[in-house]
């Protein structure tokens, strides 16, 4: 055998056209990426700086901002229900009032009290149960538990 | 070395791939055959030819830092995917244990089959051989590659390979022996 004639012969194969063409368009279709220049590092190292920078902001705002951004607005939770935090405050402004009432009740009793003393002397006798009979209303009211619904419903008649 | 390479490899390194094509055109049937004798089997070579030239054309700038010819330099990808290939590989690629129809040698019709059969001993030989022996053989005496082309592809002075080869042909006719 001659084998350097037969080396020479190796020469002849060749890839299939199909594979060859099929490889080449893939080859081709490839997009290549831009390699490394000064630009390109410069324009890297402006991107990498862009992205710490607003890494660092945003950290800022999550751990510090919102100390003050508390005091530049309310704080918004979501579970907080502002309808039900409006109704306690009319529920205190009811307790308020039932005070005021009670007060009222006092004064009133006492006014009724003074009043009917000038009137009659006979009546004097019975002043002390005019004033419980007057005032048996709001004495109820404070002394015993009392619904505040009962005493919308009494203020309300 | 194809007219106008220079040209042709300055366009592809601006990024226009009709001049990659041409290059591709020019150099894929030898690239295949290279890897193809060494691989042993038509689907691997034709994969690893794939990733050669995918590989080239991906990195192409590099190409003009390195001062050697183009074809050299697309060698070297080759050789270093066929490394890969073998590495990644090991296990499973053991010759004995391929099925004989794997290996295909797809000649021109004008071979008879008698031509054939020998190549295909010959190749089962040079399969045997180093892989610096194969590259050598391949290189210099199936694709008739100048002495200065082939040192750059194997990264050797010219005398080293004029020894490299004088061995790898000494040792070529052993195995067929």
């Amino acid at each position: 055998m001659d084998l350097l004639n037969t080396l020479k012969k190796f020469k002849n194969i060749q890839p299939e056209r199909g594979y060859a063409e099929k490889s080449r368009s893939l080859v081709l279709s490839v997009k290549r990426e831009a390699r490394f220049n000064v630009w390109n590092i410069a324009l890297r190292n402006i991107e990498l700086g862009a992205t710490f920078a607003l890494a660092g902001v945003l950290i800022l705002l999550i751990v510090g901002g919102f100390s003050s951004w508390e005091g530049a607005a309310p704080l918004y939770i979501s579970n907080l229900d502002p309808a039900g935090l409006k109704a306690e405050a009319t529920a205190i402004d009811i307790q308020i009032q039932l005070m005021n009432l009670d007060y009222a009740g006092g004064a009133v009793s006492a006014k009724s009290a003074e009043s009917t003393t000038p009137l009659s002397p006979a009546a004097n006798e019975a002043a002390p149960a005019a004033p419980t009979a007057n005032t048996a209303l709001p004495n109820t009211t404070t002394s015993a538990p009392i619904s505040i619904d009962e005493v919308l419903l009494k203020l309300s008649e | 070395m194809l007219d106008g390479e220079e040209k042709l490899i300055q366009s592809a390194i601006k990024g226009k791939a009709s001049a990659f094509g041409s290059l591709y055109d020019y150099y894929q049937p030898a690239i295949y055959r290279f890897v193809l004798i060494k691989v042993g089997r038509r689907e691997e070579a034709e994969d690893l030819t794939h990733e050669v030239f995918l590989s080239a054309w991906k990195n192409i700038e590099v190409y003009k830092n390195l001062g050697f010819p183009f074809s050299s330099w697309l060698y070297r990808i080759a050789r270093n995917e066929v490394a890969d290939h073998y590495r990644t590989r090991k296990n499973e690629l053991c010759l004995e244990n391929i099925n004989p129809e794997y290996f295909v040698t797809p000649v021109s019709a004008h071979i008879d089959l008698g031509e054939k059969m020998e190549m295909e001993k010959v190749r089962l030989a040079v399969s045997k051989l180093k892989p610096e022996y194969q590259d050598v053989v391949i290189m210099r005496f199936m694709e008739d590659m100048p002495l200065k082309e082939t040192a750059a592809a194997l990264d050797k002075s010219e005398g080293a390979v004029k020894l490299l080869q004088h061995r790898a042909i000494k040792e070529l006719k052993k195995v067929l022996v």
